[in-house]
């Protein structure tokens, strides 16, 4: 109890369409990826024999401990913009917030980071008018964390999928040199956020009203089914080639982020190089082609484990290449620590 | 407030990693310490307590036994004291006798010669013409000084050959180890022979010749 070494370490993204549990060799690096395993989200009986394969002894208090990555449909990761002259007002900042991003900042545990860095935003020194702000309801995540417990979770972090992605996102731009900026894609059931990334940061954040439940009535109607149930059983199975008909599916989506990425080009001067879809099932990784097709770019295709490495993060032998893809830069991004940190001096309430 | 909202729900993180915001909610998570640094705190305090309880109980019964054995004790002499008291006069007479019975014994034992046997015995084996004049009696022997008369070499003669007859003298080798003529000189005015003949006792007391303690 006193003398025993419990040097593995856990990691649990929590995503929309996959639950990924990952065991490491040890809490910091440099480690290896020992494991990884995918469950399907809500099969608590696939979780807990997940739990029990990569913990072979249980640990004292009972607990899987582990860092979470978790996602709610009603968490905000945006870029915020605010008059830095009027940050030292009091309520300025809540007042931002709910303007910008339509939140009762009261009801929200939520996170200003610098855009850039992904450190805290120092709001002391402030000296830029960006910030990305993150974070969820307090209910989601007490909510969450309780859903953790229960399945036999204990969480050492609770971070979100989103900023552990755009993070590594970031950090793998710049690991491999790329200049132009690439485009990610959160498509969800009912919304989809798309980030403008570089290895400079987050440049532009934005929600898209159209998700995958969009394009269930197209499917319905392109392939006269009887009902939208019909239509996103087929949509979801993945035994029907869609790859045809997917510009149609995704045209009110590419119609949007046409827009927003010919904005930020025009500001920039940049174009949009890649797309990367980080939170698409497997079985729908297809419209990741489409969407890139249609926006004239190309999928972005990283070489998660030469990242990986260059941060001292070693994937195991029995870590197949078809899981090292950009849909558990999440999980991937909650491993690795950038060397960036400082020391935050104490907010002022 | 927004910044502080984060902060407030995880007080441990001052250095916060990049792209690394912990929203975790430390109030409502459960106490997971298998056992308390406290539990072994108070361990060990109970422990001392308990140790320290058992050592005082255990003086406490010590100190009442002593009390019980001292009164006890205390019962016993008061009993015996009259007769205490007395064995202890009696004791104190019987070493005043005692002191007195040593005295004797020691003055007894302690001349090895019996003046009266050896001044007959002297007187017995003086030889004719010799006079003995002085008789010092020490712890180591007999001192005898006297005259001879006669001539020179006559006298130095008797003096030699009374030497040797207290030699030969039976009660006198009996307690004498060493007899010698120590000096002989002519007094010049009474033409007499001095002699001074020493006796030294034998270092182990002897016991007295048949006659001489009676």
């Amino acid at each position: 109890m006193f003398f025993s070494a419990n040097l593995k370490n856990f990691f649990v993204d929590f995503g929309e369409h996959a639950l990924l549990l990952a065991r490491t060799s040890k809490p910091n690096p440099p480690f290896v990826v020992e494991e990884i395993i995918e469950c399907a989200p809500g099969d608590e009986a696939a979780l807990a024999e997940a739990i029990k394969r990569l913990q072979s002894s249980k640990s004292p208090s009972g607990y899987l401990h582990a860092v979470c990555g978790i996602n709610s449909a009603r968490r905000v990761a945006r870029k915020i913009v605010f008059e830095v002259k009027r940050l030292k007002e009091s309520g300025y900042l809540n007042e931002a917030t709910s303007q910008q991003l339509r939140i009762e900042p009261d009801q929200y545990t939520l996170a200003l980071l610098n855009p850039g860095t992904g450190l805290d935003y120092d709001l002391a020194k402030a000296t830029q008018k960006e910030a990305f702000i993150c974070g969820l309801p307090i209910s989601d995540i007490n909510l969450s964390q309780d859903n953790l417990l229960a399945s036999g979770v204990y969480p050492e972090r609770i971070e979100l999928s989103t900023v552990a992605s755009l993070g590594a996102m970031v950090d793998y731009l710049a690991y491999a040199k790329i200049k132009t900026p690439v485009l990610v894609l959160e498509i969800e059931a009912e919304s989809t956020n798309s980030y403008i990334v570089t290895a400079s940061g987050v440049e532009t954040s934005r929600p898209i009203q159209q998700g995958l439940e969009s394009m269930i009535p197209v499917v319905q109607k392109e392939l006269g089914l009887k009902d939208e149930d019909s239509a996103r059983k087929l949509f979801f199975s993945n035994t029907f080639d869609f790859t045809g008909m997917g510009s149609t599916l995704i045209k009110k989506l590419v119609k949007e982020l046409q827009s927003s990425i010919g904005f930020y080009e025009v500001q920039t001067g940049q174009s949009i190089g890649q797309v990367a879809c980080t939170m698409l099932p497997s079985k729908l990784s297809w419209l990741e082609g489409s969407i890139a097709a249609d926006l004239g770019v190309s999928v972005l295709k990283a070489d998660v484990a030469g990242w990986l490495q260059s941060r001292q993060i070693t994937l195991g032998d029995s870590i197949t290449a078809s899981a090292q893809d950009v849909r558990r830069l999440g999980l991937f991004g909650l491993m690795v620590q950038y060397n960036n940190h400082a020391v935050v001096p104490e907010k002022k309430q | 407030m927004l910044s502080s909202l984060k902060k407030n729900s995880d007080k441990s993180a001052v250095v916060v990693p990049a792209w690394h915001p912990n929203f975790r909610n430390v109030e409502r998570l459960p106490d997971t310490k298998v056992v308390r640094t406290s539990f072994f705190i108070n361990g060990v305090a109970i422990f001392l307590a308990v140790s320290l309880a058992i050592y005082t109980v255990y003086r406490e019964m010590a100190l009442q036994t002593l009390k019980t054995e001292t009164a006890e004790a205390k019962v016993a002499i008061a009993e015996n004291k009259p007769k205490s008291d007395q064995a202890v006069a009696l004791f104190k007479k019987f070493t005043d006798e005692e002191k007195k019975v040593q005295a004797l014994q020691q003055f007894l034992t302690s001349s090895k010669i019996v003046f009266s046997e050896f001044l007959l015995q002297l007187g017995a084996s003086l030889p004719p013409a010799t006079v003995i004049t002085n008789i010092d009696y020490k712890d180591t022997g007999v001192i005898l000084s006297g005259n001879i008369i006669g001539s020179a070499e006559e006298a130095s003669g008797k003096s030699i050959i009374y030497v040797e007859s207290l030699k030969k003298n039976p009660a006198f080798s009996a307690v004498f180890g060493d007899i010698a003529l120590t000096n002989i000189a002519r007094d010049p005015i009474s033409g007499q022979l001095r002699y001074q003949i020493d006796l030294k006792l034998k270092t182990s007391p002897q016991p007295p010749a048949k006659g001489e303690n009676k």
